[in-house]
């Protein structure tokens, strides 16, 4: 099935994210990276070189239809994911592997998935940690008894920026992580606070609730981010409830998630790697690193020190299961990207699909829903699918904050990515 | 009273809690005090703890102890805390000094609200054995704190997890962690409950009466969240462990800059991380275990045994109570009815917020049992 011709693929958006995925297009067997887009000329050059590519197109839309695509590769940011997909879906395309997340409200996600569906398009969100062999490997060892049954999780976001923030940039795969082993959550209570900023840690204390005037846009809440739509909080603490799942072996258990602004790197040289603690009847598996690499360990009994720590190792079977064995670099792009192309050739569900992909959006607008709601328990999936802060901005009749007009920026392909 | 010896009486309830964890004997090392009596209305028990204790006499009624011995001191040493309001309101009625008293101080808040209005107005000092303020492991995670990994971020409590895993777990045992938190973070500020029953979510009609007169509990797994002043956070689980012999029961100070882990306290293991995050990766740090010797060694340099750590602690309480009558003042390493109340408003506010669906604010409004304000049509 996959020799025949390779699949057309385009780029678009040319930002810092898209080496990642032009990368993960060159190496993936298949499909091929013919050509590239963005509505700003240096952008354009830049990465046409550097990705050897010399099809360049200002209009996304143009080079769709003039390159016959397959497959797109949506780089772009955040608040424009939705017009994009939905556009490149009624062009023809048959695959798009968007970046993380998904939109900035779940209506956008809505639209999105629908307008895939309605033209049998198979929608990917780059949340590549599933197609990372370890996190395979993790599944294995639970539905082996690794650790008893499931009975409760613990997450801990990455730290480098306000929480609203980090939430729709990191915490997004820590949630779509957990959902691999937990379900579907059904119900979520959220706590954000806020408190002063500095370069001394110890200025993040004392914290206080956030309120209606705490909502910023992502990019004036933390300069250096993506447009990533209206967030609030600097810390973030949310507790998830997940039903009885019979295929995942479990009765039902709560997740809790911390998220912390950490804004200087820790004593040991980095910034925390977000993680998850899956707590079993038999033990505790531990899974921490970033968004291209997870170390998986298990310690049986509640407490890890003084016990042994077992690291669980990916087999070639798992490693199979993520098709990275034919990639050297940038496997999990890689992965993602071959993924899309054997779903696209065998219609089936990619396995980080467009709805795994709002699943990670609606835990995060959940958690703005019960924090405004005075931390209630909230139903998930959410009723209203509009953002929650604007809604809170709109019911308390405060003035939308002023969005920072950041424009297109020179792009630096050496900046590195946090 | 400075310079008399204090005079103790302490009571007991064989087959309905006893004395509690070795409460008869929390003043026999204790200078300036001494046991006079032992009440007990079963025979043999009173006359095991006669021996225990070393007392002068021994009562089947405790209220004749009272009247006939006049005592400074009483001990409240019955585990079923059903019964402390009255004991404890008798010998406030007989004019006795200072009071320690088992845990848990009742099973509902209103009881303890009446244990304070009696206490306040005769001027009566209640101290509770919650058994973890006293322990100098406790105050060198406080200093670590101030010192060294603050400030402090979140707390993390984990039950035991044995039979008793849920609610009974988290009224019995997480009792001594609500008091910990307390300790380091300050009395919370609201709290966000949920709490199952095999995996389904707990309803009011599951509501029974638990062992030794808690008061009515359900659950098999509770899972709680705690505000505290400041924006730190608390975490609280007792949820199912199957694995023999381990007890997952500890608390997690998580700090700016490091972790201590409460492991099983005042029996088991107390460790510290260099860093905020705990990654298993060698060049992250490694976990270091603390000892202190002051603790876990006694007089002799011969490592104490549970039973001994737990006489360990009943002494410090009972020094403390003599030293406050004495000299009067207040201090960090002893709970009082406050911190009584604190820790059975968190062992009681997660239920009511599952029940809710919302958070519950600090003090609570609801003061009986939550189970039993339902049937009273008062749950909003």
């Amino acid at each position: 099935m996959m020799a025949g011709k390779p699949l057309r693929a385009g780029l678009i958006g040319c930002g810092g994210v898209s080496r990642e995925h032009a990368a993960g297009a060159h190496q993936a067997p298949g499909v091929e990276l013919v050509a590239l887009a963005d509505i700003y000329q240096p952008n354009l050059d830049v990465a046409g070189t550097a990705y050897g590519i010399d099809r360049k197109y200002l209009d996304f839309r143009e080079m769709i239809t003039a390159e016959k695509l397959d497959i797109v590769l949506v780089c772009t940011q955040a608040d424009t994911h939705a017009p994009v997909v939905i556009e490149a879906a009624r062009l023809g395309v048959k695959g798009i592997l968007c970046e993380k997340p998904i939109g900035v409200t779940l209506e956008e996600a809505d639209r999105m998935i629908d307008a895939c569906n309605e033209h049998g398009v198979r929608l990917a969100i780059n949340h590549q940690t599933r197609m990372i062999p370890s996190t395979v490997a993790a599944s294995r060892a639970i539905a082996s008894g690794a650790i008893g049954e499931l009975r409760g999780a613990r997450m801990l976001d990455k730290g480098g920026r306000p929480a609203g923030n980090s939430l729709m940039e990191l915490c997004t795969h820590v949630f779509d992580l957990l959902r691999i082993y937990a379900g579907v959550p059904a119900w979520v209570s959220g706590h954000m606070t806020v408190g002063p900023r500095g370069q001394d840690p110890s200025s993040a204390s004392p914290q206080r609730d956030a309120t209606v005037a705490d909502i910023a846009f992502s990019q004036a809440a933390w300069p250096t981010d993506r447009d990533c739509g209206l967030v609030i909080g600097d810390r973030a603490s949310a507790t998830f409830g997940f039903g009885p799942d019979a295929e995942l072996g479990h009765s039902g258990f709560d997740a809790h998630l911390h998220s912390y602004f950490q804004p200087i790197k820790s004593s040991s040289g980095g910034f925390w790697h977000p993680s998850i603690e899956l707590l079993g009847t038999d033990g505790v598996m531990f899974l921490g690193g970033t968004s291209n690499h997870v170390d998986v360990f298990v310690h049986h009994g509640p407490w890890a020190p003084p016990g042994v720590l077992v690291e669980i190792v990916p087999t070639e079977a798992d490693h199979r299961m993520c098709r990275s064995h034919n990639v050297e670099r940038a496997p999990f792009h890689a992965s993602m990207v071959d993924e899309l192309v054997h779903a696209v050739l065998e219609g089936h569900e990619h396995r980080s699909s467009g709805v795994d992909g709002r699943w990670a959006l609606e835990m995060i607008m959940g958690m703005y829903e019960s924090h405004r709601h005075g931390g209630a328990r909230v139903s998930l999936p959410l009723q209203a699918r509009t953002h929650p802060l604007e809604r809170w901005l709109s019911e308390t009749g405060t003035p939308i904050p002023e969005k920072p007009s950041t424009g297109s920026k020179p792009l630096s392909l050496e900046r590195a990515r946090s | 009273m400075n310079g008399a010896v204090l005079r103790v009486a302490v009571v007991g309830h064989t087959n309905r809690g006893n004395f509690g964890h070795a409460m008869d004997t929390a003043f026999s090392r204790v200078p300036g005090t001494r046991i006079i009596a032992v009440a007990d209305q079963d025979e043999s028990g009173r006359n095991a703890a006669l021996v225990r204790t070393g007392a002068g006499k021994a009562y089947a009624d405790y209220a004749l102890m009272l009247r006939s011995e006049t005592p400074d001191i009483v001990v409240i040493g019955p585990r079923y805390c059903d019964s402390h309001e009255e004991l404890i309101m008798e010998a406030i009625g007989r004019g006795v000094r200072g009071i320690l008293c088992e845990k848990p101080l009742a099973s509902t808040l209103d009881s303890i609200d009446r244990i304070q209005g009696a206490c306040r107005s005769s001027g009566t000092t209640l101290l509770m054995a919650h058994r973890s303020r006293e322990n100098p492991y406790v105050h060198w995670a406080q200093k670590m704190i101030r010192e060294e990994i603050g400030p402090l971020r979140a707390m993390r409590g984990h039950g035991k997890s044995d039979h008793r895993v849920g609610m009974e777990d988290t009224v019995v045992l997480g009792l001594h962690v609500f008091d910990q938190m307390a300790f380091f973070a300050g009395a919370p500020e609201w709290c966000a409950g949920h709490v199952t029953v095999d995996g389904r979510d707990l309803v009011a009609s599951d509501g029974r009466d638990g062992p030794e007169g808690i008061g009515k509990i359900a659950g098999n797994q509770v899972n709680a969240y705690f505000a505290f002043p400041d924006g730190v956070v608390g975490h609280w689980e007792s949820s199912k462990g199957d694995r023999p012999g381990a007890s997952w029961y500890g608390l997690e100070l998580h700090g700016e800059r490091g972790i201590i882990a409460l492991r099983n306290l005042p029996d088991g293991e107390v460790y510290r991380y260099p860093h905020g995050h705990w990654m298993p990766d060698p060049n992250a740090g490694a976990w270091e275990r603390v000892t202190i010797d002051e603790w876990d060694r006694d007089d002799d340099g011969v490592v104490r045994t549970s039973l001994q750590r737990t006489d360990e602690s009943n002494r410090r309480h009972a020094t403390a109570l003599r030293d406050l009558l004495v000299n009067g003042g207040t201090r960090d390493d002893v709970s009082t009815i406050r911190e009584a109340e604190v820790a059975l408003e968190m062992t009681m506010g997660p239920v009511l917020s599952h029940l809710r669906g919302c958070r519950v604010a600090f003090p609570m409004d609801v003061r009986t049992n939550p189970f039993d304000m339902l049937h009273a049509s008062s749950l909003g």
